[in-house]
């Protein structure tokens, strides 16, 4: 796998956190669970069914939508419940969501690794010049577009998308002037959930599917986030494919090194700017 | 409540007593496999413990103590291989992990917050891709062939026998948590915690305490990490994994973060819950995920707070509303005089650090 497509993915699966960051102001650990939940969703819907690229789009977006549902109903039911405690306390409630959806997946699923081939179609590679790219490779990359492009207009250029962007800025002034604050984070919440399970759905053929890719997934997440900025999905982008590309790049040339690809920029962003490259000034307040 | 022998210290003796003949009749009353079992939650009681010290006092968030406990194992199976004593293994031990934590904290000097929590994560991370792929470290595998054969002269190859040493040696750390949070340095990190920006203009060096918090923490981690490598006699990777740093904080919610022993309580709680489902189902996470949201949601002091809880629910039952007025002022003034008990914590504190 290329590091450019490694971090189209990576940048699906952590649009979706910066995105909740942002406005509801949470680290989620259990993007991770739905990241989870979304790649065996899709495993068990597609079987060996999908063989067309149509199908195999249709049946990833399905997925999405089912860890969607679930991200509804968690949200309803569990999340909720926890946005008026202090950031510590919900930070260790959705690492509390993450157990429980992981659980739930070791449950159902069980710990054997799975497999889930990708689309006859998407299995070989396209030559350009000398240049041997998987044709899976550019599914991913036109995915990552489509991705960014929909949620730039969304946030940018849709009534919904504005709201957003107010609740992030000042959720207190938001709601004097009328935007239901709740709605606006179960709307976003939702959202994010949805790029989760999508990310999940197109992770799966890349690698051998356990319940632990949640616990992996999630880091690579954070880490774009961080480096990126809190909030900030044209940074999210940036980030992921640097992150990416770095990552493969090392895995070639330094292979020790290469998981350092993640943590370094991490503790770089951390100490040197606090906010991320792209992040608004009050992400992450260093006070005293 | 006045005098000397009051209920609660009455309590507080019988308790102690009642720990100190468990721990002393220990192997005589479990077969030697179960004594490893509770070497397991002595070794995870220093670890809670010393955990709480950044979470219960200092207010500090850390989401990577494993990184520290894992360099105290590592350090001590190196130096065990090479045949050194088990105390001076220790000694070492706790000095690399306090010197990895201060030079963590010093780099992290003006991160507080949750950004500080995705630091100590990145960092704990870090040190366990460097196990990882370190040859020297053993790798995937990590390193074995190590044991404690004698503490001091004193043979220890019976279990009985480590059982009363690693029992002993986690008692003086805990101990040794205590006199800290008892001391004016606990006082002053406590201070730091409840308002950071007033106790600067007090004049009290406030990213130094933290450094210092943190370091101390770090040593006790790494001292709990040594003893986990003379128990397991096997360190791995693993116990670096960003997901083992989310245990001691589980536990210090368990048991209750602003009781010093609360941390304790939840270890013993936690090691044992776990033990049995891991017994009984392999996604035994769920479990812990429903037992974590839950505490958080609806008993966030802890297990320990249970009392209290119970006590204003009888209040309210009997519906004298006066009752309920006095007794929760009465809570409030004794929990003002309790140095060690905090209304607030960190889990009680908005985001403004």
């Amino acid at each position: 796998m290329t590091g450019l497509a490694m971090g189209v993915l990576i940048f699906v699966v952590s649009s979706g956190l910066t995105l909740v960051l942002g406005v509801l102001r949470v680290a989620n650990f259990a993007h991770g669970g739905f990241f989870l939940v979304g790649a065996y969703a899709s495993y068990q819907i597609q079987q060996h069914h999908a063989q067309s690229l149509p199908v195999f789009i249709a049946l990833v977006i399905v997925a999405g939508l089912i860890t969607a549902v679930i991200g509804i109903a968690t949200e309803r039911l569990l999340f909720r419940q926890l946005y008026d405690l202090p950031e510590a306390t919900m930070l260790l409630g959705t690492y509390a969501l993450l157990l429980i959806l992981q659980g739930a997946v070791q449950q159902i699923w069980g710990f054997n690794q799975k497999s889930q081939p990708e689309p006859k179609v998407l299995g070989s590679s396209v030559h350009l010049g000398s240049v041997e790219i998987p044709r899976y490779d550019i599914l991913l990359f036109v995915v990552g577009v489509v991705v960014f492009l929909a949620l730039w207009y969304t946030t940018k250029r849709t009534a919904v998308g504005r709201q957003i962007s107010a609740v992030a800025e000042d959720r207190y002034m938001s709601s004097l002037l009328g935007i239901r604050v709740t709605g606006v984070y179960a709307a976003t919440f939702t959202i994010g959930v949805f790029l989760a399970g999508l990310g999940g759905a197109l992770a799966g053929p890349t690698l051998s599917m356990t319940p632990d890719i949640a616990l992996t997934y999630i880091l690579d997440a954070f880490a774009v986030v961080i480096v990126g900025g809190f909030g900030s999905i044209t940074g999210s982008l940036v980030a992921s494919l640097v992150i990416g590309l770095l990552g493969s790049y090392l895995a070639v040339y330094v292979p020790s090194l290469a998981d350092f690809a993640l943590y370094m920029p991490m503790i770089v962003i951390l100490v040197l700017r606090p906010r991320g490259l792209f992040g608004a000034a009050s992400g992450v307040r260093a006070a005293v | 409540m006045t005098g000397f022998l009051t209920l609660r210290r009455v309590a507080g003796l019988l308790v102690a007593v009642l720990v100190v003949l468990f721990v002393l009749a220990l192997p005589f009353m479990v077969a030697s496999g179960d004594i490893f079992f509770w070497d397991t939650v002595a070794v995870a009681v220093l670890f809670a413990t010393s955990t709480n010290l950044l979470f219960g006092q200092a207010g500090i968030p850390s989401f990577g103590q494993a990184g520290f406990y894992a360099a105290g194992a590592y350090t001590a199976a190196l130096a065990a291989q090479r045949g050194w004593p088990v105390l001076a293994v220790l000694v070492l031990a706790i000095v690399i992990a306090a010197a990895l934590s201060a030079i963590a904290a010093l780099v992290a000097w003006r991160i507080t917050g949750l950004a500080f929590s995705m630091f100590t994560l990145a960092v704990a991370q870090s040190l366990y891709s460097f196990a990882l792929k370190n040859g020297t470290l053993g790798g995937y595998n990590g390193l074995t062939g190590f044991s404690a054969t004698s503490v001091a002269g004193v043979d220890v190859t019976d279990p009985g026998f480590l059982w009363y040493v690693v029992v002993i040696i986690v008692a003086l750390g805990c101990f040794g948590f205590w006199v800290i949070s008892r001391s004016s340095f606990g006082l002053t990190m406590r201070a730091i915690r409840e308002d950071p920006v007033r106790s600067l203009f007090l004049g009290v060096n406030v990213r130094g305490y933290r450094v210092l918090a943190f370091a101390l923490a770090g040593a006790g981690a790494g001292l709990a990490g040594a003893l986990s490598a003379y128990v397991n006699l096997v360190v791995t990777p693993d116990t670096a994994y960003w997901t083992a740093s989310a245990e001691p904080i589980i536990m210090l919610l368990l048991g209750g973060m602003s009781f010093f022993f609360g941390p304790a309580v939840g270890a013993v709680l936690l090691t044992a819950l776990m033990h049995k489902l891991m017994n009984m189902t392999h996604a035994y996470v769920l479990y812990v995920g429903i037992l974590l949201y839950l505490i958080l949601l609806f008993l966030p002091r802890g297990v320990l707070s249970l009392s209290e809880v119970a006590r204003a629910f009888r209040r309210r039952l009997s519906g004298d509303a006066q009752a309920v007025a006095a007794g929760t002022a009465g809570e409030r003034a004794a929990d003002a005089a309790d140095a060690t008990e905090q209304e607030t914590s960190i889990v009680g504190r908005g985001r403004t650090q």
